[in-house]
């Protein structure tokens, strides 16, 4: 694993982090440093997120890494993490930059060497040994915001590090675009602030192409998958289409009882129709 | 509320199981002299504070502790994370063995300890982790440290996880007709019966203390059993202990069932209650 150091006035530091108020002058990468000025969008959210958060930050960065964005976040857990997996699920680029050195690589060492694997690059402006910090995380915050061309904010509650870098990404005039949630919802309370303020709703990852003209190329991977499921699936899976459901209510739904709804539930599960989710609900997965 | 009335549904004691617990209960000096014959099955439940020593015994001469009181009857855990680690970590060797050897200067002393352990937890310290209800507001480090206090092998060891959502207020006071603990127990009694006859040859008294040999022979699976667990297996890594251990719980759900065979279904479910250990305690 081979670190290397990027200086301000190398031409391999990205141009649009330059351009920022105090931009680092000096990057450590490791990774594909080349990748640092490749047209990007960073992913943004909590690291406590929903289902719905988690599943959307990874479908968008799934689609917009198949249309040649790189996509950039912070490597945290939750909506970062997905991002990133979500990039790399589709063979795209993504980049994570980290909040402390890199010997203290946090949280997840797992993500860190995927990412690596996937020919993405990780990236800090701490020297190796600089320690996890929280003021680290905030500073860390201003380069997600400066290294792409705008933010894509997933989730964020009230209160949170998310807005810390919205703001930042403001200041920078770069382009915030935000994902909708309803009203009631307290993930949802921060992004939809954003949206009031101006930011730009997207309600798929297209709005966010044909911001920057580019021509969509989604790969249509999805097939109607309704036709492959078995006969005796299909009551369960008609049910879970709108809304994760727990077990009891599909046997409440389906009118079918409790150890047979879990059976059925159980083996689709392992079949991998479905997912479960905490709290004892169910999904359909992907 | 749930656990405490698990001894509700529990097979009558047999004459020789009644002895032996009123002879732990003897030694360890906790018979009441109101009653000289322990004739149902024991509920033992420790606070959370409880030491190693007091949950599997000891003292200069070595009495029995709890585990070995709670044997042939439950040994009820609340709040599983709160309880010390090290604590925890004890339960393994009696969960196994059903007996605990505790050795100290003056002697060794082995105490049987073949209890049903069952535990209740929240799924993170405030207890909203997934709720739809109520926003959880525990940090991801926080949900991690609590539930990395049950360890993998600790885990591999509990047969049925499930996972209960809040009960309504409209659920409380609704009439909705609900199976009572007689009825419970009369199909437990059922099911004890037909593994009575099952096992009168090999000398065992359930489906709990088969041993690898006689799960071959009393645990056969059809084909496309074999696929489900096949399938089980390899998604939610599935280790050999707990293989053992779904085979045994299917064939209680079969016996339960009146089923002379383990059903499709029944592996099915057997499977259903390792699952959860995954959503919670995977990567």
């Amino acid at each position: 694993m081979e670190i290397e150091e990027i200086n301000i006035e190398n031409k391999l530091y990205p141009m649009r982090l330059r351009e920022i108020k105090n931009p680092p002058q000096k990057l450590y990468v490791i990774g594909d440093a080349k990748i640092l000025n490749n047209e990007s969008i960073s992913i943004i959210g909590s690291r406590c997120c929903t289902s719905y958060g988690a599943e959307t930050a990874k479908r968008f960065a799934k689609e917009l890494a198949q249309n040649e964005i790189t996509i950039v976040s912070g490597m945290a857990k939750g909506i970062d993490t997905e991002s990133h997996l979500g990039a790399i699920e589709a063979e795209g680029k993504t980049i994570a930059i980290l909040g402390s050195g890199f010997n203290h690589i946090f949280p997840s060492k797992k993500v860190f060497e995927k990412i690596l694997q996937s020919g993405g690059a990780v990236i800090t402006e701490y020297e190796p040994d600089v320690e996890v910090s929280s003021q680290g995380f905030r500073d860390r915050n201003r380069i997600v915001a400066g290294l792409s061309l705008g933010i894509l904010v997933i989730e964020a509650k009230a209160k949170s590090g998310t807005s810390i870098t919205a703001s930042y990404a403001k200041s920078f005039k770069r382009k915030i675009f935000c994902i909708p949630h309803t009203i009631e919802d307290k993930a949802g309370i921060g992004t939809n602030r954003l949206l009031k303020n101006g930011a730009i709703l997207v309600t798929k990852p297209e709005d966010i192409l044909k911001y920057f003209n580019k021509a969509t190329k989604i790969k249509k991977m999805e097939t109607n998958k309704f036709i492959e499921i078995p006969e005796k699936y299909k009551k369960v899976y008609k049910e879970l289409q709108n809304e994760p459901l727990n077990a009891e209510q599909i046997s409440k739904k389906t009118k079918c009882n409790i150890i047979e709804t879990n059976t059925i539930l159980t083996m689709m599960e392992l079949e991998e129709y479905i997912e479960s989710l905490p709290g004892n609900y169910f999904q359909i997965k992907e | 509320m749930l656990v405490r009335r698990l001894p509700t549904i529990l097979p009558n004691l047999s004459f020789d199981e009644v002895l032996e617990i009123t002879k732990i209960h003897s030694i360890a000096g906790v018979l009441r002299q109101d009653i000289p014959l322990i004739t149902t099955r024991p509920f033992r439940a420790p606070h959370h504070t409880a030491s190693d020593v007091s949950l599997v015994g000891g003292g200069r001469i070595p009495k029995p502790g709890e585990i070995s009181l709670a044997h042939y009857g439950v040994l009820f855990l609340d709040e599983l994370p709160e309880f010390k680690k090290s604590t925890l970590e004890v339960l393994r060797g009696p969960l196994e063995d059903r007996q605990m050897t505790v050795s100290r200067a003056n002697g060794t002393f082995t105490y049987p300890a073949n209890f049903m352990f069952a535990a209740s937890m929240n799924p993170c310290p405030c207890g909203y982790y997934g709720s739809k209800e109520k926003d959880c507001t525990c940090s991801a480090t926080a949900i991690s440290k609590y539930m990395g206090k049950i360890s993998g092998p600790l885990l591999d060891r509990i047969d049925i996880c499930i996972e209960v959502s809040p009960v309504k207020y409209q659920k409380l006071n609704s009439d909705e007709k609900i199976e009572t603990s007689e009825e419970i127990k009369k199909r437990v009694d059922k099911a004890r019966k037909i593994q009575l006859e099952r096992y009168k040859n090999v000398k065992i008294l359930s489906n709990s203390v088969l041993t690898p040999r006689l799960i071959e022979k009393y645990c056969k699976l059809d084909k496309e059993g074999k696929r489900i667990l096949e399938n089980a297996f390899n998604k939610l890594k599935l280790s050999a202990r707990a293989y053992g251990r779904i085979l045994k719980v299917a064939r209680t759900i079969a016996d339960l069932d009146e089923s002379e065979n383990i059903k499709v279904n029944h592996i099915a479910e057997a499977i259903q209650y390792r699952s959860i250990d995954r959503k919670y305690w995977g990567n």
